[in-house]
């Protein structure tokens, strides 16, 4: 599950996502990434295949400190969703969606 | 038209400057303001001419060390981080090998010196510039060693699309660090 300390945190990067305030980059493959000078947010997903779990994780990692905290959830549990919809919409930040999306409808 | 190299001159070809400089204004003073009537006057006037023209040389001097201070200064930094910019080398091919045969530990360790190495031997500007490349391979690294830390925790296997992926950003890693050791061998140089 995701620890309380990060949660308010989740929730808000979520929204200014949603509003277009910040802008994620995809780092590689199931990967993105959110930069300040001082540091990096990083969300990705792992599949765990020898024991068939899936993880989204979350890493946040200070270029200065050298601080590499984090936290990951699998899909057992019960804040798996909140990640899911954090990595979609980091995902079609990085991927410019709507520009993309808008383009898609122009074009048919 | 030969062109003259300003940087082979000697720099103490200056001092003839100073002289006729030093010389040019003791006469002029002299036939100016009879400053040398008298013989006693005469070898006042030179000795403070000779004092005039024996401090700009000390102070030219002086000026000169201290630059070339300065210079064998970073090329000693450079020097060192030409060590160990081309360890990094010698580390990502390592990598590579221990990624190939599993050992995420191993992997790990080496990846955790290589981003610290090359956060110590880059300017910190280049690390705050979310756009520079740097700061890019420096997040990928920093990604790497978390999909190989939770491989290492769960003791199973990243998957061959991972394996492929990190193997190719290792190689093209390794151009931008020879492209690092260019740019610090020229500065020792």
């Amino acid at each position: 599950m995701i620890p309380d300390v990060y949660k308010t945190f989740i929730q808000t990067i979520i929204q200014k996502t949603n509003d277009e305030a910040v802008k994620w980059e995809s780092t590689r493959d199931e990967a993105y990434v959110l930069r300040t000078s001082a540091a990096t947010v990083e969300v990705g997903y792992y599949v765990d295949h020898d024991a068939e779990v899936s993880y989204y994780y979350f890493k946040y990692f200070n270029i200065e400190k050298k601080t590499d905290v984090g936290f990951r959830v699998n899909n057992l549990e019960d804040d798996y969703q909140t990640m899911e919809r954090l990595f979609a919409v980091a995902g079609a930040s990085a991927a410019n969606i709507k520009d993309e999306l808008s383009s898609f409808l122009g074009d048919l | 038209m030969k062109k003259i190299d300003f940087k082979n001159i000697d720099y103490r070809l200056i001092y003839i400057g100073y002289f006729i400089v030093t010389v040019t204004v003791t006469l002029f003073l002299s036939y100016t303001y009879k400053l040398s009537d008298q013989p006693k006057d005469t070898i006042s006037l030179i000795a403070n001419a000779s004092e005039l023209f024996g401090l700009s040389v000390a102070l030219t001097e002086i000026f000169i060390l201290s630059r070339l201070t300065d210079r064998i200064r970073k090329s000693i930094e450079s020097l060192q981080s030409y060590s160990d910019i081309s360890n990094i080398s010698i580390f990502l091919s390592q990598t590579k090998d221990d990624l190939i045969r599993n050992k995420y530990g191993k992997a790990i360790l080496r990846l955790e010196k290589v981003r610290d190495v090359y956060q110590e031997n880059l300017p910190p500007i280049e690390l705050s510039n979310t756009t520079s490349i740097h700061r890019k391979n420096y997040d990928t690294l920093n990604s790497m060693i978390s999909t190989l830390t939770m491989a290492e925790q769960g003791s199973s296997s990243i998957s061959k699309k991972d394996l492929n992926e990190f193997v190719t950003f290792l190689t093209s890693f390794n151009e931008i660090i020879t492209s690092l050791k260019l740019t610090f061998k020229n500065s020792i140089l």
